[in-house]
């Protein structure tokens, strides 16, 4: 009896036990669920949660604010019911971000240049980040997803592109002016010039050049940038563009004693912004003769597919493969043993900008120290 | 001979103009603003308007749009001269009448006035009395 008693003693002391840690572990859980929630609800950015079947299961406060729909509306409603997203740059409903980690489990990220239709039907860009929630069975159960308000960086964005704007007239006002007086003066406008005073005179328009040069580049880079510059495709005949482009620089290469060779003589027709082909070629052969101190720029075309490409090879100095990775960023000059040369930094990184926004591309084909370098364009034919 | 008004508040860049213009056998009047640029295009009714845009009491655009509406001067051919780049001003300056769009800095005194020169060649040769 005494031992019958003793063991159900010990049974119901197990299960209070098991029903203490049952409601201590349910506690803890509950807990930390509540933290959880709080801290979803009380987040600076919208976080709205998903399941496998695009029914809204989480809209937090912020949710709430960037939307205009209270959390009662939203939640149990389908995804695309409540949330419409819009690209900015061709008005077309972008819905592709909730697939990626919804079937695919692949974390997505669009930051820019997307509109948030909210209930009002007003348009607010924002920033949205989503990812897979993937249950303890390794399946995907659906996707969360944070969306960030933009306004506040547009407006940062607008103010310092309508500064550098503002700034780059006010700078190329008076740089016309040194550079026009200049010019004038040494074509003897005012007076004869000595040939003592030729030489500075020549030195202050050309840095008076290299200044405007800069801020020009400085503002198209903003331009680019944003979307601001608008290009005008139409069929143009490369060859015409080169030759003009090699007559302007050929007084440079001229000076410095280098070849510089057309290799075609066929009509090599592109569809493309005229103005900008030439700004890139301009760029490209420029820089050929710019890091070339003996031997032969040549340009030359051949049709690749669907796409007209342009060949710049140079005998010069070449680009190390270290600085081969930095060629199309920002700001970046490639050091030369004659040391640094003149330059902004920015022409290859704008001319790989536009190239791109003409459906083409610029880039490097090959280069060795010493032995020179090949860069390319390609410009898509258009037929 | 032209007559030539440069409507530019910059006065060391209307002086610019005017040198190369003048030495080049032409007659220049400059104005500091847009405002004083539209009184003088309807006294003196000048062969050519070489335009800046930023300008104080009436800009650029303004004054395109003013002698737009007066037919006494709305013939006048006006060659824009600016520092502003963008696509837009530029697009916006020829659909008001300009019918040039030159960017300052982009270009030398000389190659302006060779500009202005084919320009008055051209309607010289249709419609407008050189004076």
């Amino acid at each position: 009896m005494d031992s019958s008693i003793s063991v159900i003693s010990s049974i119901t002391l197990l299960y209070t036990i098991m029903v203490w840690i049952l409601i201590l572990l349910f506690k803890k859980n509950s807990e930390s669920r509540i933290r959880q929630d709080v801290f979803l609800q009380n987040i600076g950015d919208g976080v709205i949660a998903l399941d496998k079947k695009l029914t809204i299961t989480l809209f937090n406060k912020a949710a709430t604010i960037l939307t205009g729909y209270s959390s009662r509306e939203a939640i149990g409603k389908p995804f695309q019911q409540i949330i419409k997203l819009l690209n900015e740059k061709n008005q077309s409903e972008n819905i592709t971000f909730i697939g990626e980690p919804l079937f695919f489990g692949k974390t997505s990220r669009i930051i820019n240049n997307i509109l948030l239709i909210t209930k009002s039907k007003s348009k607010l860009p924002i920033g949205v980040t989503s990812a897979p929630i993937v249950g303890t069975n390794g399946n995907i159960a659906g996707a969360i997803m944070v969306f960030r308000d933009n306004s506040q960086e547009r407006e940062l964005t607008r103010i310092k592109d309508e500064f550098i704007s503002l700034a780059s007239h006010e700078l190329r006002t008076p740089m016309t002016a040194i550079t026009g007086y200049t010019d004038m003066m040494l074509e003897g406008r005012y007076g004869p010039v000595t040939t003592e005073l030729r030489e500075p005179l020549k030195y202050i328009e050309t840095s008076t050049d290299r200044l405007i040069r800069l801020v020009d580049d400085l503002l198209n880079v903003s331009r680019i940038e944003t979307g601001h510059i608008k290009y005008s495709l139409e069929n143009i005949d490369l060859k015409a563009i080169i030759t003009q482009v090699l007559s302007q620089l050929r007084p440079i290469a001229e000076q410095k004693k280098i070849k510089l060779q057309l290799k075609t003589n066929r009509k090599n027709l592109v569809q493309a912004d005229p103005e900008k082909v030439e700004q890139i070629l301009n760029n490209l052969i420029g820089n050929a003769i710019k890091f070339t101190d003996k031997g032969h720029v040549t340009i030359s075309f051949s049709k690749v597919r669907d796409l007209g490409v342009i060949k710049v090879s140079d005998t010069g100095i070449g680009i190390s493969s270290k600085d081969q990775k930095k060629l199309f960023r920002k700001f970046q000059q490639i050091s030369s043993s004659a040391g640094r040369p003149a330059g902004t930094g920015l022409g290859l990184f704008l001319s790989r900008q536009m190239a791109r926004e003409m459906g083409g591309d610029v880039y490097l084909v090959k280069s060795k120290p010493k032995h020179g370098s090949i860069f390319a364009l390609s410009l898509p034919t258009g037929y | 001979m032209a007559k030539i008004l440069i409507v530019e508040d910059d006065i060391l860049i209307a002086r610019m103009y005017q040198k190369i213009f003048e030495s080049e056998g032409n007659k220049v009047f400059i104005a500091q603003d847009g405002q004083a640029g539209l009184d003088m295009a309807r006294t003196l009714l000048p062969t050519v308007i070489l335009l800046d845009i930023m300008m104080p009491k009436l800009n650029g655009m303004q004054m395109l749009e003013e002698l737009e509406r007066d037919p006494k001067i709305s013939g006048i051919p006006v060659v824009v001269l600016t520092n502003l780049s963008g696509t837009n001003d530029a697009e916006r300056a020829l659909s008001l009448g300009a019918i040039k769009y030159i960017v300052k800095s982009e270009h030398k005194p000389k190659e302006v006035y060779e500009i202005v020169k084919e320009i008055l060649i051209g309607y010289t040769r249709n419609d407008i009395p050189l004076i």
